[in-house]
């Protein structure tokens, strides 16, 4: 399977003095859904921040299809769709505005925005709200603005931090099964939360950061593996004794 | 996507927004006080030029006249946190963008720092020995001032926050050496020491690692930036939104300590933390520096009680802002405090606060020579005046009623 994004021997953060993450590597596959799990602090935020090229490493690279952002800006920002944990929208555009705005950012066609965007609006049960400003919205609709903006447009890595904070549970579950549709198609998706007995099921790879240090990743089963006094552990098991046995 | 169109829409929306306020700032008198400002000032300045000492330093007073203009490098961006999700994809291509943005950020600042020079001028031909040409001084300082907004933009991307600290520390030193050095040698010695020095830091500006767009430094200065101007805008007329810059300011944690522990004190304590790390302690702390320094010099004259009350009033004013802090806040409305103790809080704060800044701004008298009472007398009357203009602003209606819309 061909590698897309590749995290390579990153160490980075805010300051060079104090590191935040630590030698941190991981890669993400073509068709594979990763999630990326940690307490508040373990550095999932900075991580994505360094792979959005928000922050850069003191040591190690990321790349997206094989390019750093230096070396090829346009392929890298152009592979990379992003939904933040809170969400950012302009004030004075309505939903639609803003759907619009993701399409012809990412230059997307006329025709296959109007396709996308109708099975969008539909799954999200936004078609009322398509025309309504976003500070009209509750937080919760916010949210399925971010989404469906970054589902518009089809880049090969989808990086979606806390998707289900304020969704209802129809929203979850429709967010869930659209995420399996684009893997199956091919996309690739590296998802943070909280919520692991929500991704246990969907995630076919676990990232597992604490302190800034990747101390476990692999399938559920792998997981398991390592730890075999579990038994058939949850992943939420799983979780709690690694970062008790790391704490 | 055409980023210059959306550049100009967002300036534009952005002066709308900002355009109907100026009205209540020409209705305050504030234009008036500038006006009358600059005849006294012409009019004083006229004056001083047919008799200027032979002793005027005239080269130290055009460096830390002009060294503030040729310094100021500012950048609007009109940046928005949600760039950061719309705008990301085209990156490589926001160079249009940010054209538009330092053309419009450097043009007023090269506008303002000729006008200052050309009044400057005035004095400079008459007071040096050997002044430099009109056109070449011109030429340098806009030089100068275009190689600060070059740096300063260059600082922004460096990803380092140590990088970007030590090189502004770097060009404001290398600005005053060159200005120092145009003021001060032969046009030949400064052309060359200005060359081998830009050529060098223009190069070493190179070294540092850097962001393509550094957005969330831009994000983060812009929201700063709206701040300030909507804060000048409240003098005038409530703004709706105010977004307020958090400074950390631990140094003064200590002040909230003598607040008793009780709930009476609930809002006392809230108004004065946020107060010691508001925008508005930073400007009436820096009106109470400039006012100390301003009363040093003329405390001997019949200027200084005037000078006294006029800064003891423009501090009043500015503490005035302490009552449009957390003037939404939804626990407000949830605390089981009654409602007028809010009010009583803010004016307990802004009096203390303002009777503090008069006693220091009363410090600089104790140095003139005799007169003791007159010394006394003049602290005296800073705190009558403060207690004053504390009660007459807390008579005035503000904060009346919950559902007040606090005008």
């Amino acid at each position: 399977m061909k590698t897309i994004l590749q995290v390579n021997q990153l160490t980075g953060g805010y300051s060079t003095g104090k590191p935040v993450l630590h030698d941190v590597n991981f890669d993400v596959k073509a068709g594979e859904m990763v999630g990326l799990i940690g307490l508040n602090g373990a550095g999932k935020s900075t991580t994505m921040k360094h792979i959005l090229g928000l922050m850069q490493p003191h040591k190690g690279d990321v790349t997206l299809q094989g390019k750093t952002l230096a070396e090829a800006p346009e392929v890298y920002r152009g592979s990379l769709a992003f939904v933040p944990e809170t969400p950012m929208l302009y004030e004075e555009l309505t939903v639609k505005e803003h759907l619009e705005l993701a399409a012809m950012a990412y230059g997307v066609e006329k025709k296959d925005y109007e396709e996308r965007v109708e099975h969008l609006l539909t799954l999200f049960q936004m078609n009322d709200k398509y025309n309504t400003f976003s500070m009209h919205l509750s937080k919760g609709m916010k949210q399925k603005v971010m989404i469906m903006s970054a589902f518009l447009v089809h880049p090969p890595l989808y990086m979606i931090d806390e998707p289900f904070l304020g969704l209802d549970p129809l929203g979850i579950r429709n967010l869930l099964d659209f995420m399996v549709e684009l893997k199956s198609r091919g996309a690739s998706i590296l998802l943070s939360s909280h919520i692991l007995s929500t991704i246990e099921n969907y995630c076919d790879r676990f990232i597992v950061l604490h302190h800034g240090r990747v101390i476990a990743q692999g399938t559920l089963e792998e997981l398991r593996q390592q730890h075999r006094h579990l038994g058939d552990a949850s992943l939420e098991n799983i979780f709690y004794q690694l970062v008790k046995g790391g704490a | 996507m055409n980023l210059q169109s959306l550049w100009r829409r967002r300036k534009s929306a952005f002066w709308q927004e900002v355009f109907p306020y100026f009205r209540y700032v020409g209705q305050s008198g504030f234009l008036l006080f500038l006006g009358f400002l600059f005849i006294g000032g012409a009019a004083g300045y006229v004056g001083f030029l047919g008799r200027i000492p032979a002793d005027f330093p005239i080269r130290t007073v055009s460096l830390i006249v002009l060294l503030p203009f040729v310094l100021w490098s500012s950048f609007r961006t009109f940046l928005q946190p949600a760039d950061l999700v719309y705008l990301l994809r085209v990156e490589p291509r926001m160079k249009e963008y940010f054209r538009k943005s330092i053309g419009y950020s450097v043009k007023p600042k090269l506008i303002l720092l000729s006008i200052v020079y050309g009044i400057l001028w005035l004095l400079y031909f008459r007071a040096d020995q050997d002044p430099k040409p009109f056109l070449l001084l011109w030429g340098v300082l806009l030089a100068l001032n275009i190689m600060n907004s070059y740096g300063s933009w260059q600082e922004r991307r460096m990803s380092r926050p140590g990088a970007r600290w030590s090189y502004r520390l770097t060009r404001c030193l290398i600005s005053i050496v060159l200005l120092a050095v145009w003021l001060w040698q032969p046009t030949w010695k400064a052309v060359i020491f200005s060359l081998i020095v830009i050529i060098t830091y223009v190069v070493a500006l190179r070294v540092p690692r850097k962001h393509a767009v550094p957005w969330e430094l831009l994000i983060a200065t812009e929201r700063d930036q709206r701040g300030r101007f909507m804060i000048f805008l409240n003098w005038f007329v409530d703004v709706p939104s105010i977004p307020q810059k958090v400074y950390k300011r631990t140094w003064l944690n200590g002040l909230g300590k003598w607040i008793r522990f009780q709930q009476d004190s609930a809002y006392e304590y809230l108004y004065l933390k946020t107060l010691l790390r508001s925008d508005v302690l930073g400007m009436v702390l820096r009106l109470t520096a400039l006012g100390m320094l301003i009363l040093y010099w003329v405390r001997s004259s019949n200027w200084a009680l005037p000078l006294y009350a006029f800064m003891l009033l423009i501090i009043g004013t500015q503490l005035t802002a302490i009552r449009r802090f957390h003037r939404y806040s939804f626990w407000a409305s949830i605390y089981p405090i009654p409602y007028h103790f809010r009010k009583k809080a803010v004016v307990k704060v802004a009096r203390r606060t303002h009777l503090a800044l008069a006693v220091f701004l009363w410090l600089p008298f104790l140095l003139t020579s005799g007169a003791w009472p007159m010394v006394f007398a003049a602290l005296v009357g800073g705190i009558a005046f403060v207690y004053f203009f504390q009660w007459a602003w807390s008579q005035k209606k503000w904060m009346e009623h919950e559902d007040d819309e606090d005008l």
